[in-house]
């Protein structure tokens, strides 16, 4: 199945050619989690802050399905 | 251990050295305990028995790198109450090399003076009479200071709202490369300043003279392992330097607490168009600077310098605050024109949130449509016109509430909130409802620990917890405004050794043990004096509430209101 990706922050750079204007478009094994794309695309977990699936936050154990917009967050700090 | 009195009634300056009460202390501590012991609490804070002063932190020019911040404190036009408003550039750290650890400005000249208060690289202060510079926007000001005095001063000044002395404006301060683009923005010390009839403070970049240490090798070590942590987090050491404080656009849109067309809604459609990444890509192409250092002494460089088409320069920096008050909350995802509003409000020397919360408000009153950038662009002109409506503007949205009598105003003692929608991040309502401040997120930014995704342990829509998570946020950012590191500097807490690395730097400066007691000391004390001020200008705890909108109107996409209860509220400081 394939699932659209997108990197935010300064994680686009984990993807050779990585244009944050599209985002990525990635085929996965079916029942593959939020951390099994992430190991494909080869971005480190402990870079990730945040993920949402169509705009749900998830855990990175949550399994994706088809079409789903993932996006993922590097960690914040504010003021 | 300075303290230059510039009396504007009557025109004297005296130097002292700082007194024994305030020893040890600097930035909002100073400030803040300065105002409450000498301003009369009910006093009208335009007029002459209120006192603007000026203060490094603690640690401004020490071998302690993001330490170049500057509290300003003052009785607030425009919450009643008191103030610090902080800042960055290079003033801090050039007081500080002059051994200065305040300024304050007392007095009043008479309507219609304008004067100049030059530090000369010695640490002498003299006032020169500044009619040739009145009215003047700050960018022109700034030129022709430099003009006249040179360019190795920092100068710190108000534009032509601190002149209408109104209650939105800022005190602007120039960066790295002489733009006066960092903002002392909240709370309308502008408006106090230009009451005082001072128009800018030209400080000598050349002082060496900085309070001598006590274990200066002491210091420096610790220092030196807090830097490494700041370079080494991801967060300060790659994002910020990368994408400024913009990089939360996505982050806080995507959560559903980005307060968007006065606050509607917690999501914006076009984000994407407005974000970091966004900014950054078009900034790259046109040939501006990411990566930007705006600060003295900084090491994390998260400013930027934004440019047109043409690769002429707009503003810097772009920020997320600002992003939002001129992006999101007033509907508007044209990119250049929050960069021309982010200039105008320099220019003008207005604060970007209160300004663009104001528009915000007019439009949600119907005065204009949402996402009407020219006309946002037009209001803020008109402030700078001194129209009847620019001045309206000019005060803020309570100001802007009040004259269309709509009651959508999303301010707490007459300040408006920042990014950050209290009903989808609870503990932000704490934040904003309780701070002596009015509303205001770096008084008590809990966002991370709302968010499990960021190491949080709080249900970001339950009020459970959130009282205790503000309370010791609050605490602990008295104090670090006090000793005066960088907001995003605070990276360098992760260093082996953690927050005893800054326990150590305040002993090996001052000479005195200094531990985690003494630091909750520090920040009660700050906390303390500015209730202490507040209550006596006749703040309640009724006045530790928010808007009803919040209450009542369920936020989209999370349809969640404010549910932390009015004696939650009052447990916040049971001191």
């Amino acid at each position: 199945m394939q699932v659209q990706v997108k990197l935010y922050g300064t994680l686009g750079k984990w993807v050779a050619g990585y244009d944050h204007r599209t985002g990525l478009a990635v085929n996965v094994d079916e029942g593959a989690t939020v951390a099994d794309l992430m190991a494909q695309l080869g971005v480190p977990l402990d870079k990730i802050g945040m993920v949402s699936l169509d705009g749900r936050l998830v855990g990175k154990a949550t399994a994706l399905r088809s079409g789903v917009l993932v996006k993922v967050f590097h960690p914040i700090f504010g003021g | 251990m300075k303290l230059i009195k510039v009396d504007m009634t009557a025109k004297t300056i005296r130097v002292e050295d700082l007194p024994a009460a305030y020893k040890g202390l600097g930035g909002r501590a100073l400030t803040s305990g300065y105002i409450n012991d000498h301003v009369p609490a009910t006093s009208d804070a335009l007029g002459p028995e209120n006192i603007l002063i000026f203060a490094p932190g603690y640690f401004s020019a020490t071998p302690l790198v993001n330490t170049s911040r500057l509290s300003v404190g003052a009785k607030s036009p425009l919450t009643g109450g008191i103030k610090e408003s902080n800042v960055g550039g290079t003033v801090a750290a050039a007081l500080g090399n002059l051994g200065i650890s305040a300024i304050v400005v007392e007095g009043q000249a008479p309507e219609g003076e304008t004067w100049l208060l030059k530090i000369e690289p010695d640490g002498q202060a003299v006032l020169i009479e500044g009619q040739a510079y009145r009215d003047m926007r700050t960018y022109a000001l700034v030129e022709k200071l430099v003009d006249e005095f040179g360019a190795k001063n920092s100068v710190t000044c108000i534009g032509p709202a601190g002149e209408q002395q109104l209650s939105a404006a800022s005190i602007q301060t120039t960066d790295m490369d002489g733009h006066p683009c960092r903002a002392a923005g909240r709370g309308g010390l502008g408006a106090v300043m230009g009451a005082k009839g001072l128009k800018a403070l030209i400080v000598s970049r050349a002082g060496k003279n900085a309070d001598p240490m006590a274990d200066a090798e002491a210091f420096k070590a610790a220092a030196k392992a807090y830097a490494k942590a700041v370079k080494a987090d991801e967060f300060s050491g790659e994002i910020l330097p990368a994408l400024g404080s913009a990089c939360l656009v996505e982050a806080i849109n995507e959560v559903g607490a980005f307060p968007t067309r006065n606050a509607r809604e917690g999501q914006f459609e076009h984000a994407d168009q407005i974000s970091g990444e966004t900014m950054a890509r078009i900034i790259r192409e046109r040939g501006g600077k990411t990566t930007h250092k705006g600060c003295a002494q900084c090491i994390i460089d998260c400013s930027n310098e934004y440019v047109d088409k043409e690769g002429k320069y707009v503003t810097s920096s772009l920020e997320y605050e600002t992003i939002w008050s001129m992006g999101g909350m007033i509907g508007n995802g044209d990119l250049d024109a929050i960069a021309r509003l982010d200039f105008l409000c320099d220019d003008i020397g207005l604060d970007t949130i209160s300004t663009g919360v104001a528009i915000g408000v007019a439009m949600d009153a119907g005065y204009k449509s949402f996402g009407d950038a020219q006309a946002a662009i037009a209001m803020v002109e008109e402030v700078a016109a001194g129209t009847d409506f620019g001045k309206i503007i000019g005060h803020g949205p309570a100001a802007v509430g009040k004259h269309f009598n709509h009651d959508r105003v999303p301010v707490m003692k007459g300040q408006s909130m920042a990014a950050y929608d209290p009903r989808a991040i609870q503990g932000m309502a704490v934040t904003y409802a309780t701070s002596p401040m009015g509303g205001d997120h770096t008084a008590g930014w809990v966002v991370d620990q709302n968010l499990e995704a960021f190491g949080g342990t709080l249900d970001r829509f339950s009020a459970e917890g959130q009282v205790e998570a503000s309370r010791n946020t609050q605490i602990h950012m008295a104090a670090v405004d006090s000793v005066g590191i960088c907001d995003f500097a605070q990276s360098g807490l992760a260093a082996p050794g953690g927050i005893e690395n800054v326990y150590q730097m305040v002993a090996a400066k001052s000479g005195q043990p200094f531990g985690e007691e003494d630091w909750q000391a520090l920040g009660l004390r700050v906390l303390k004096a500015e209730r202490a001020f507040n209550r006596r200008a006749g703040f309640t705890p009724a006045d530790d509430r928010l808007p009803r909108m919040f209450y009542e109107e369920p936020l989209p996409p999370h349809n969640k209101v404010v549910v932390i209860s009015d004696a939650e509220m009052e447990a916040t400081f049971d001191f």
